[in-house]
């Protein structure tokens, strides 16, 4: 593989790698960190990897563990979101209060349980390549799932209550 | 009502919505490179550090040991940095093809091969679309604040009034769907660039038109790979955009759109699962997992006729028809074996008597576009190849001068 497919590569997988690193780190100057860094160790294997088939899963790998290694090492309080980029969408403001609540809520959770919420139901991976992508077991992948929903069903039940429903506001 | 779906669902709909119009920041593969190799030049010079220092040692402890023991010992060779070799030029290849375009310095340029002739845009790449219609293309910049550009096949270039996304094509090659911001649009570009609108919605938070039949937007989230995410239709006769009910889960894969007007579309089998079969999703709408090539009726989106094949949901897949609707080429990479494949449908036989493929290839074919009824050009990891549905070998297609490519459809 030569440095062409490496930018080809970069060319065509680098907007789904930076909305993962988004959704892991919730910051997106982190999130543009953390895709440069992957990126960077991605090209320092390049000739190891062999077949271009082998590249996204290598990258999608060093993505979820580096971001895992610098929640371990830095400060993960709470995201602030006040910096959160422009969307469209203005007409769905009920819709998009109720998951900017779940949002946030997703923020607080430990790492782990957060990368596995967003490989399971942002990327749809199964729980198969879930495991293999955080370096886990299956079961670990279920259990960890089950107790981020639990988690989240708790923290937000109270709140829920006064928002409008979801599924009436999105369809 | 199952709490535990709700809670997925709102999910999905979460992280869509977080990481729907982030900026796209350039020069990534740049800085990858550049970093890369300062990392490898700090190795190199660590390891001819460490070199030295285990050299000087070894000799000093061989000095030492002629010194204090009298015999002749002889340094031990040290292992040096591991030789850097260049990175191995890029081939730069391009297609002879009707059309192709690639983006070379972030400048982009579409080739013409027949004519031997050779457009470049005003638009700076990488990230760019670049459509084709009848009388041109339009190139589409990711970056919020760029115009796209029209280029005509006599060569004139101008921009469009509008920062257009997710554009789709009709087959007459004049009348195309797009967003803008949170609306979306269809319209028809003339000849000479004019970009005529005939329709607005509010478009979805995320997501817009992905095909175009003339009639109805087919409207998703590309999910990259070719890969579509909430799936669902616009019928502007019919008004403004409402979400389909029913619509989310079958549609798989981007759909094409034949001459005539219908889509045909990668969807899900909802048949449940053979007890002990791989299943390569959690949800049920996934049903067994494996793929149906269907006919979509354009007025509902709905399934108007379908035939399962042996495919898995695929991890990569890109649809593409022969020009004259006769044909389907489809790469696919399952999720299950990881195999890659290109396969080639006679489609009405298809629809008839079954999937099986009149021409199957192996290879990591990432990309396709068609010359005609029995040729198509792919993009593998050696570059781009000619394959012929009459023919088992491929045939290199090199043009230099290039460095990044993608076919144009």
């Amino acid at each position: 593989m030569t440095e062409g497919d490496f930018r080809d590569f970069v060319a065509t997988r680098s907007p789904a790698l930076l909305r993962t690193a988004y959704l892991l780190t919730g910051d997106w100057h982190r999130a543009e960190d953390l895709v440069q860094t992957a990126l960077t160790k991605t090209y320092l294997a390049w000739r190891k990897l062999g077949a271009i088939e082998a590249v996204e899963p290598y990258t999608r790998k060093v993505l979820v563990n580096t971001a895992t290694s610098w929640w371990r090492r830095r400060w993960h309080g709470e995201r602030p979101t006040a910096d959160l980029p422009d969307r469209p969408g203005p007409d769905h403001a009920d819709d998009l209060l109720v998951r900017d609540v779940l949002w946030r809520q997703v923020q607080k959770l430990p790492i782990r349980q957060r990368a596995v919420l967003v490989l399971r139901y942002y990327e749809d991976q199964t729980e198969m390549e879930t495991a293999r992508l955080l370096g886990v077991s299956v079961g670990t992948v279920k259990s960890q799932t089950s107790r981020a929903l639990g988690t989240l069903r708790t923290r937000l039940s109270p709140g829920m209550a006064d928002l409008p429903d979801l599924k009436g506001a999105a369809r | 009502m199952n709490p535990r779906a709700d809670l997925e669902e709102d999910l999905r709909r979460s992280f869509t919505t977080q990481a729907s119009g982030l900026p796209q920041p350039g020069g990534l593969a740049d800085h990858a490179i550049g970093a890369a190799r300062s990392i490898r030049r700090r190795r190199r010079l660590t390891a001819g550090v460490a070199a030295i220092v285990l050299l000087s040692g070894t000799a000093f402890a061989a000095v030492s040991s002629n010194l204090f023991s009298g015999t002749g010992n002889v340094a031990p060779g040290s292992s040096a940095a591991p030789t850097e070799r260049p990175p191995a030029a890029t081939t730069p290849r391009l297609p002879d093809t009707p059309v192709s375009n690639l983006a070379a310095d972030g400048t982009v340029s579409i080739w013409l091969p027949q004519r031997q002739q050779a457009y470049t845009a005003r638009v700076k790449g990488p990230d760019v679309q670049v459509k084709q219609l009848a009388s041109g293309w339009l190139i589409v910049p990711s970056g919020a604040d760029q115009q796209t550009e029209y280029v005509s096949f006599d060569g004139r270039t101008g921009s469009l009034p509008q920062k257009m996304s997710y554009v789709a094509v009709a087959p007459d090659g004049s009348r195309i769907a797009w967003r803008m911001g949170s609306s979306m649009y269809t319209g028809r570009v003339e000849a000479d660039g004019a970009l005529i609108q005939d329709s607005r919605t509010d478009a979805p938070p995320v997501g817009g038109p992905l095909a175009y039949n003339g009639t109805v937007v087919f409207v998703g989230r590309d999910a990259g790979a070719g890969r579509v995410l909430e799936p669902d239709m616009w019928r502007p006769a019919d008004g403004p955009f409402r979400y389909t009910p029913g619509s989310k889960y079958y549609v798989a894969v981007v759909p094409e759109v034949t001459p005539s007007g219908e889509f045909v579309a990668l969807t899900h089998n909802p048949n449940p699962p053979t007890p002990g079969a791989y299943v390569p999703s959690r949800s049920p709408e996934y049903g067994e997992g494996m793929l149906c090539m269907s006919r979509l009726d354009p007025s509902t989106m709905n399934i108007r006729s379908s035939r399962c094949t042996d495919l898995h949901l695929p991890y990569t897949a890109q649809l593409r028809l022969s020009p004259g609707g006769r044909h389907l080429g489809v790469t696919i990479r399952s999720d299950r074996t990881g195999e890659h494949q290109l396969a080639v449908y006679d489609i009405d036989k298809a629809f008839q008597s079954g999937w099986a493929p009149i021409r199957a290839f192996t290879g990591r074919y990432n990309d396709l576009g068609w010359e005609g009824e029995l040729s198509l050009l792919v993009k593998g990891p050696e570059g781009l190849v000619r394959l012929r549905i009459d023919s088992p070998d491929p045939v290199p297609v090199a043009v230099p001068g290039f460095h990044y490519l993608q076919l144009i459809r």
